[in-house]
């Protein structure tokens, strides 16, 4: 008897459940309340479902019109406009308004892992024409480029982005800018724009020119320079180690010259875009100056021709030059080099050979050595190991 | 001599609930860290699957089938039943969605209680009462006595048993309101 009524009360309950479940489905059934612009719809469910076929894109579009999205609501009013984002509803390769839109509020837990807008979704000429929706960066950097934006960067995030040398003889601007005899030989920011990150390089300070004092550069490759010391001499300065490598002229092939003006192309004067690496945005890398560790970005790291870093992923060119960056660490960092220590002319001073040793990292270059070792080859870290091919002399 | 039905009965059957209740969290924290809680929406269906797979033993005992022995279809009744519960909080998560949705995972955790009440309090309690009150009959306790003895044992049986009682009328409960859920899914939602 007792557990009759139990069950006729259970039952009853259940009909006043199923019940409200029709009257209010908004609290009963739905996920979460709608957005502001559909309150009105809130108890209408098949507003926008189709019974046993979901929310569909026809329903959505049948009050927004495509030609409208973004210009101007359902009622004809027209939308104020937002920057530079214009409408760019009209430019998707398919029409899927659920891919973006969810008119109900989720779960909290889950919100932020929606992923609200995918540029896979634009046809792929809208998805070229950055600049429609996104601002162009005013650094220096950025600003006289002419190339396209997906030449370095990509749609998901601006982060990570990839730099070629090549990319740079594709742009316009920077082909007008540069004599075609002149190569772009230099990165320099002036000191006051370094971001100092900590003190872990010393170098030392009386071995710097007075010229380097007031700009911070890092990479000179093979531009002739108007040197009254180095008239023949191609000059490559990396302040990094503090040292500069000589490149001999064709003709003396077996001699390496002292450059007496090591930073000589670091003046600020003849320095080409200034790079603030904030600014620049891109991934960069770790590159040791007298008194600081400054994030670089990765333009300033050496084309391809001149340190063979850049490898194109050709396992055999990799292993060949990982090789060559194994030798060339262990000789910078004073371990026998394999087939003769006397070949190459290196004589750091003790004092520069230990930081550029703590700048190259010993366990990276033994670590990479012992890729070497390894069938498989990957990629010694570009800063770790920066110049196998050069001849290094200090001053 | 003392029963001591609750340290030896009704713990271990809050740990049981506890063990459900801990696993659905540590699963629904992994899929939340491994950001896969994807997973958890597709899970409400073999979990569905194997509470109506359990139900084999309620069809046994009422004579709708006759095929399989009760004692092993209990067995399996308790092993699917949990674990389709396990699955099914996970599925439910910690989220206050669509009220349906809610009470049905409440019915279920309801429905759950009183079916482990049944497999660990009822039959064991009964046991130990019994032999307890034996025990001091052998002993020559006068009947008033052995009431007095054995008082709080006998009020934590009778709440168990009127426990174990519900497990039926609430399933049902959690029948409908688990089809409701499920009517509603397939009329709103759709699978893509």
């Amino acid at each position: 008897m007792k557990r009759g009524w139990l069950c006729w009360t259970i039952v009853a309950n259940l009909l006043v459940l199923v019940g409200l479940a029709f009257a209010y489905p908004q609290l009963m059934i739905s996920p979460g309340p709608l957005v502001a612009g559909h309150t009105e719809l809130a108890t209408d469910c098949f507003a926008c479902h189709t019974a046993w076929q979901g929310a569909t894109a026809q329903k959505c579009t049948s009050c927004h019109a495509l030609p409208d999205i973004g210009l101007r609501t359902p009622n004809g009013t027209a939308l104020p406009q937002r920057g530079l984002k214009t409408s760019f509803h009209q430019q998707l390769s398919e029409q899927n308004c659920m891919a973006c839109h969810s008119d109900h509020a989720g779960p909290k837990l889950t919100k932020h892992s929606r992923k609200p807008f995918s540029h896979a979704l634009l046809l792929p000429a809208a998805r070229q024409d950055c600049e429609t929706c996104h601002a162009k960066p005013t650094n220096t950097m950025h600003s006289a480029l002419t190339v396209d934006c997906v030449q370095c960067h990509q749609t998901d995030a601006w982060k990570p982005a990839t730099f070629a040398h090549a990319t740079l003889a594709q742009d316009t601007s920077w082909r007008a800018a540069k004599p075609a005899t002149r190569r772009p030989v230099t990165r320099c920011i002036p000191r006051s724009r370094a971001t100092a990150r900590s003190a872990t390089l010393q170098l030392p300070g009386s071995r710097r020119p007075s010229s380097m004092r007031n700009s911070l550069c890092w990479i000179g490759t093979t531009t002739p320079l108007a040197s009254p010391a180095t008239s023949a001499t191609t000059t490559v300065a990396t302040p990094v180690m503090g040292v500069t490598s000589t490149r001999p002229p064709t003709s003396g092939a077996n001699t390496t010259k002292k450059v007496s003006s090591t930073w000589r192309i670091a003046s600020s004067a003849t320095a080409v875009p200034a790079v603030n690496t904030r600014e620049a945005g891109v991934k960069g890398v770790r590159v040791g100056t007298a008194a600081s560790v400054i994030d670089l970005p990765k333009s300033a790291l050496p084309p391809k021709s001149d340190v063979r870093l850049l490898s194109d992923g050709n396992q055999r060119e990799n292993r060949k030059s990982n090789m060559r960056s194994a030798r060339w660490c262990a000789t910078q960092c004073g371990r026998a080099r394999p087939g003769g220590a006397g070949n190459v002319p290196f004589d750091f001073s003790r004092r520069t050979r230990s930081a550029a040793c703590l700048f190259a990292g010993l366990p990276a270059c033994i670590a990479s050595a012992a890729v070497v070792a390894q069938r498989s080859s990957p990629r010694i870290d570009k800063m770790s190991c920066r110049s196998p091919s050069r001849r290094i002399t200090s001053r | 001599m003392q029963a001591r039905l609750i340290r030896r009965e009704v713990l271990p059957f809050v740990l049981s609930l506890a063990a459900l209740a801990a696993a659905a969290l540590l699963i629904d924290a992994a899929l939340h860290l491994l950001d896969i809680v994807w997973i958890g929406r597709w899970l409400g269906i073999p979990g569905t699957l194997l509470i109506l797979a359990s139900t084999a033993y309620s069809l046994r005992k009422r004579k709708l089938i006759k095929a399989g022995k009760p004692a092993q279809l209990l067995r399996w009744h308790e092993y699917l039943a949990w674990l389709g519960s396990l699955l099914l909080l996970v599925h439910a998560g910690i989220h206050f969605n669509a009220i349906l949705a809610w009470l049905a995972v409440w019915a279920m955790l309801i429905t759950v209680g009183s079916g482990l009440t049944g497999k660990y309090l009822l039959a064991r309690s009964k046991r130990r009462l019994e032999a307890t009150r034996k025990q001091m009959r052998d002993q020559g306790l006068t009947p008033a006595q052995l009431a007095d003895r054995t008082y709080w044992d006998s009020l934590t049986f009778d709440m168990v048993k009127r426990w174990r009682v519900v497990h039926f009328p609430i399933t049902l409960a959690f029948a409908v309101l688990a089809i409701s859920h499920i009517v509603a899914t397939f009329l709103f939602w759709s699978w893509k």
